[in-house]
């Protein structure tokens, strides 16, 4: 488990961090979300220890994070850190000779795991002649190699095509089963509603949201009732717990709720009309993201 | 995190020693150790049986009273490269009937001298021409021993060179000469050995901080492990290096042994190293000297390298990180310059010696010589060393933490304050500002010192030319015309290349030019202005003390011939009148123009009257200066300003020519004074019609509150106080010649 308690780190008079703190269960995928510049690759390297926090405790199964607890933890820096004059294979054991692995060993879990990208090929090839994609999977693949129980991976998916992106979350997924920690940041709210249990939610290094992502939507659930059929809509004014009607098309209508009970009275009004789809629309974790950092944001 | 580092070093040196270019170099090292090894064991092989590069050399001597003959034939008959012929008929030896491989001496007898000549297509062995002298050498004093009755004894003694035994008594001055060149040896070594691993910790450190390597790098181990870790690595790659040499030597040896020993047969003598002149001075300062020395090298060495690595880690290029070894590498060379002259066999140390030689990285250049020497003591060798250490350990500490800091920062500079968010605009046009207006100093600053330059270099290497040139030509030229003529070539092209520089940096735009009659209503007008100027500027510096026309009276003209006339009107009067408005005007006004009139024309003026060097000069040349940019701005030609110039410098310069001519003088006063009075009528219509008008120009620029502190950022650029300095030293200097003149 790794807990982050109350962390604060500030860049001169701007507070990149604002007293923070959450959980990384085992088994658990952690997603941290935020606009660019919001902290989250702060917190990231001061989880790893690169950069110290002004104040705050970081624990890693009740322990203080030092060299060898980061033999545990697997690390994809955002920026990518390979050193582009070397091979993928002198890159991984300089990095697997970090981790404490001895050589046969890197090159056994390397070869196993280029074959799981398909990217076998690339094992004696200079980085600086791999794409932008392959180059994000052998960092993955450092990420990974020396097995780590704890993965922080910083913007996994940028750079990658969408079936890379389907491999990339299957891996993660996997990792996931075999009960291990995972902590994600990503700005794209599709991939973290897809794979993740619990998230963070920063502006501005000021915590927005955080929990588990199925109550928080739950909280929010002002939820929308698509109906697609020939009927009066007016019928439904009189309705209590609507709070509004938004015609979309002819004959399609979403309308929404502020009280769960409010779906029962709609049918009941119109179970006698010519009702060709009725359904519930879930609140999507853009629509809230959106809600509480602002519209100015875009991917 | 021990096994961590061990990793660490084993990976890097691993991969140092399997880069093919490591294996390249190695293989070549081997071959050049073998070759250069066994080199003359092959050739003795190859003589031994009758195979020889090329003929033998034919040294044949005519030598008829037998003077030097039996002394060669004794000497080169162990030789079978030679082969010596005497002859006796004396014929003439020229180019066509003397082969390659022969040599010609003929020995010439006077009263009391003998003497040869030695002739050859080629050069020849100096060791053979040294046998040619000590025959020689040996005729002679036999023919003086006879003539003088002197026997060969007497006379040796007599040649021989007195004898001084030199006591010191404060210092130890056993084998100065040996233990100074080996002095001198151990810190040519140093110095190698620096520049190699420094300069590969600068750039592993910045190959990995640009790919950003080190932010995973430091997820792992710590930034202190990291660091040892780098330097041990590389340290370690070139001891391997220094230990695979010395194995290619051995197997060299070994070569050569077994080519001598099967080839030749093991009779042969095998050239051994003559050990008693090493021993001589082995003594036990010797011994403690080279162990002093070893560990404080590697102390010293392990010291210097986390210094690099803490520099580099603030690069953010290799360029930056190559630059970072430089300056230690230059740091360590004035170090030990220090202590060649604090530490010398000579003398006694001194107390600052002493205590210079306690500072860490100093102590590698001074402990171990002072030992050497004899001038050590045994506290202060205990002092130095403590320290070294201490500093070793201090430095990995809280070395540690800069490297972090500086491997993690990748920006230029630290934004220093968020503030508002207008003041991040303002901050950020201050920025540009700065980074554009030191530009100006930069171009400006440069054109100077080119100009400054290319005068010096080409003066003087014209001047050296000057004399061949005037041999080349069968003097058909005088040599004071030739020397005029290169002056000029030099002031132009000095005065070119810094323009076309300017230029280069200047923007192009579309001029209106304007009515080219016009142009000579300003060269008019300008003229009655320039004498005024020239008369009020006369008086101030003859009030002063600075005689106004000491150049002229010195320098220029003292040629009576017709061409030397007309080059010194060229010279005085065309010349400057082209190229110095075409580097000035052309050049710098257009240049510096977008950055505000007024400061376009002060600063143009201001490198006119720099250009002059001469401090009688400058005044006049800085107000003519003002009034010829603003001509120039107003015409937006350099046409006019060129040609009040010509009339100014034309001047001056007829009147010198025609001194003695009082007829042609007279002509050119009344032409000069009718067109100042023209110029006179003009200016005061000019004042009636426009009001005073006229000197206005349209001001480009827009005017600024806070213009004054952005001319200010001209002086950030290193380039203009270098080329400020440059022009300082060089007025003082000129001035000087002047008076002295």
């Amino acid at each position: 488990m790794l807990q982050v308690k109350s962390l604060v780190k500030s860049f001169g008079e701007i507070k990149a961090v604002n007293n923070i703190s959450f959980e990384v269960k085992n088994g658990r995928i952690f997603g941290l979300l935020g606009r660019n510049g919001a902290g989250k690759s702060t917190i990231f390297r001061t989880i790893l220890n690169i950069i110290s926090p002004d104040s705050g405790k970081i624990l890693y199964n009740n322990k203080i994070i030092d060299d060898n607890i980061s033999n545990e933890i697997g690390y994809l820096p955002e920026e990518g850190s390979l050193i582009l004059q070397y091979t993928v294979l002198e890159q991984c054991i300089y990095y697997g000779c970090l981790k404490q692995m001895s050589q046969s060993r890197i090159k056994e879990e390397l070869l196993k795991w280029l074959q799981r990208f398909n990217i076998t090929q690339y094992m004696n090839t200079k980085l600086k002649d791999l794409s932008k994609g392959n180059r994000q999977k052998i960092q993955f693949i450092i990420a990974i190699l020396h097995d780590p129980s704890l993965l922080i991976l910083d913007e996994p998916f940028s750079g990658l095509d969408p079936i890379s992106v389907e491999e990339l979350k299957s891996v993660i997924l996997e990792q996931k089963a075999l009960n291990k920690m995972i902590v994600f940041s990503s700005h794209r709210m599709d991939h973290v509603e897809q794979i993740c249990d619990d998230i963070l939610i920063l502006d501005k290094g000021n915590e927005i949201i955080s929990g588990d992502l199925h109550e928080i939507k739950k909280q929010y659930s002002k939820q929308n009732i698509s109906i697609v059929g020939d009927f009066d809509i007016h019928k439904l004014k009189s309705v209590s717990g609507i709070e509004d009607i938004s015609i979309i098309d002819k004959n399609e209508y979403v309308i929404k709720i502020n009280d769960e009970k409010a779906i029962n009275k709609i049918l009941n009004v119109i179970k006698d009309d010519k009702v060709l789809k009725f359904s519930l629309l879930d609140i999507s974790l853009n629509d809230i993201f959106i809600e509480r950092i602002g519209k100015g944001y875009e991917e | 995190m021990k096994s961590k580092i061990f990793n660490v070093v084993r990976y890097t040196v691993e991969k140092n020693i399997r880069n093919k270019w490591f294996i390249i170099l190695n293989i070549l090292l081997l071959l050049v150790t073998i070759v250069a090894f066994n080199f003359n064991t092959v050739k003795n092989i190859l003589k031994n049986n009758n195979i020889s590069f090329g003929d033998k050399t034919q040294i044949i001597v005519l030598d008829n009273n037998n003077l030097i003959y039996d002394y060669l034939n004794e000497k080169f008959t162990l030789n079978s490269d030679i082969e010596l012929i005497q002859e006796t008929e004396n014929k003439e030896y020229t180019k066509d009937n003397v082969e390659n491989n022969q040599v010609i001496v003929t020995v010439e007898e006077d009263d009391l001298d003998v003497k040869a000549k030695v002739i050859s297509q080629e050069g020849v062995n100096a060791n053979y021409i040294q046998i040619i002298e000590d025959a020689l050498k040996e005729a002679k004093e036999k023919k003086y021993a006879s003539t003088y009755n002197i026997d060969l004894d007497t006379l040796n003694k007599l040649k021989e060179q007195p004898e001084i035994e030199r006591i010191m008594l404060g210092v130890d001055n056993n084998n100065t000469d040996s233990k100074y060149a080996m002095q001198t040896v151990f810190n040519y070594i140093i110095f190698f050995i620096l520049l190699l691993i420094l300069s590969k910790i600068a750039n592993d450190i910045s190959q990995e901080k640009i790919n950003k390597s080190i932010e995973y790098v430091l997820t792992s181990i710590s930034a202190k492990g990291y660091l040892i870790a780098k330097v041990l690595s590389i340290n370690l790659t070139f001891i391997v290096q220094i230990v695979f040499t010395m194995l290619y030597f051995l197997v060299a040896m070994l070569i050569n042994s077994i080519l001598n020993m099967y080839i030749l047969g093991p009779s042969l003598d095998i050239q051994t190293v003559d050990l008693t002149s090493i021993s001589t001075f082995v003594d036990t300062n010797l011994i403690i000297y080279c162990i002093i020395a070893f560990i404080y090298l590697l102390l010293t060495i392990f010291i210097l390298c986390i210094i690099q690595a803490i520099f580099s880690s603030k690069t953010t290029n290799i360029t930056e990180a190559g630059n970072a070894t430089v300056i230690l590498i230059t740091a360590n060379l004035i170090i030990y310059m220090l202590s060649t002259f604090l530490v010398t066999p000579l003398k006694a140390p001194t107390i600052i010696s002493y205590i210079v030689s306690c500072i860490p990285i100093a102590s590698m250049y001074f402990v171990p010589t002072m030992v050497l020497l004899g001038q050590a003591n045994i506290i202060q060798v205990i002092i130095a060393t403590i320290l070294l250490i201490l500093s070793g350990i201090l430095l990995v500490r809280y070395g540690a933490t800069f490297f972090k800091n500086g491997v993690l920062d990748y920006s230029n500079k630290k934004s220093k304050k968020n503030k508002e968010d207008e003041d991040v605009i303002e901050v950020q046009k201050q920025k540009i500002a700065k980074t554009e207006y030191s530009k100006i100093g930069y171009v400006l600053g440069f054109s100077v010192i080119l100009f400054i330059l290319l005068q010096l270099i080409f003066t003087y290497i014209l001047q050296i030319l000057n004399v061949p040139l005037y041999n080349i030509l069968n003097k058909s030229i005088s040599l004071e015309t030739i020397e005029t003529i290169t002056r000029m070539i030099s002031f132009v092209i000095s005065l070119i290349v810094p323009a076309l520089f300017v230029m280069s940096y200047s923007e192009k735009e579309k001029i209106e030019k304007c009515n080219k009659k016009s142009y000579f209503k300003y060269v008019l007008i300008a003229l009655p202005l320039v004498l005024i100027v020239q008369i009020v500027v006369g008086i101030i510096l003859e009030r002063i003390g600075l005689n106004y026309d000491v150049l002229d009276k010195v320098n220029m003209f003292n040629d009576k011939t017709i061409i030397g006339k007309v080059l010194f009107f060229i010279e005085v009067a065309v010349l400057p009148a082209i190229f110095e408005e075409f580097y000035i005007r052309k050049a710098v006004l257009n240049y510096t123009k977008k950055y505000g009139i007024c400061f376009a024309v002060i600063a143009s003026s201001l490198l006119f009257s720099v250009v002059h060097f001469n401090l009688s000069q400058m005044l006049f040349a800085f107000i003519m200066g003002v009034i010829l940019s603003i001509i120039t701005l107003k015409t937006n030609s350099i046409v006019p300003s060129g040609m009040i110039h010509l009339l100014n410098n034309g001047y001056a310069a007829l009147v010198m020519i025609f001194e003695s001519n009082n007829i042609v003088l007279g002509i050119i006063n009344i032409i000069y004074f009718s067109l100042i009075l023209i110029g006179i009528v003009l200016i005061i219509i000019e004042l009636v019609k426009n009001k005073g008008k006229f000197i206005k120009i349209k001001n480009t620029v827009k005017k600024e509150s806070n213009i004054m502190k952005k001319y200010r950022y001209i002086f950030c650029d290193y380039t203009f106080i270098i080329g400020i300095i440059t022009c300082a030293v060089l007025l003082v200097a000129t001035q000087k010649l002047l008076m002295i003149l």
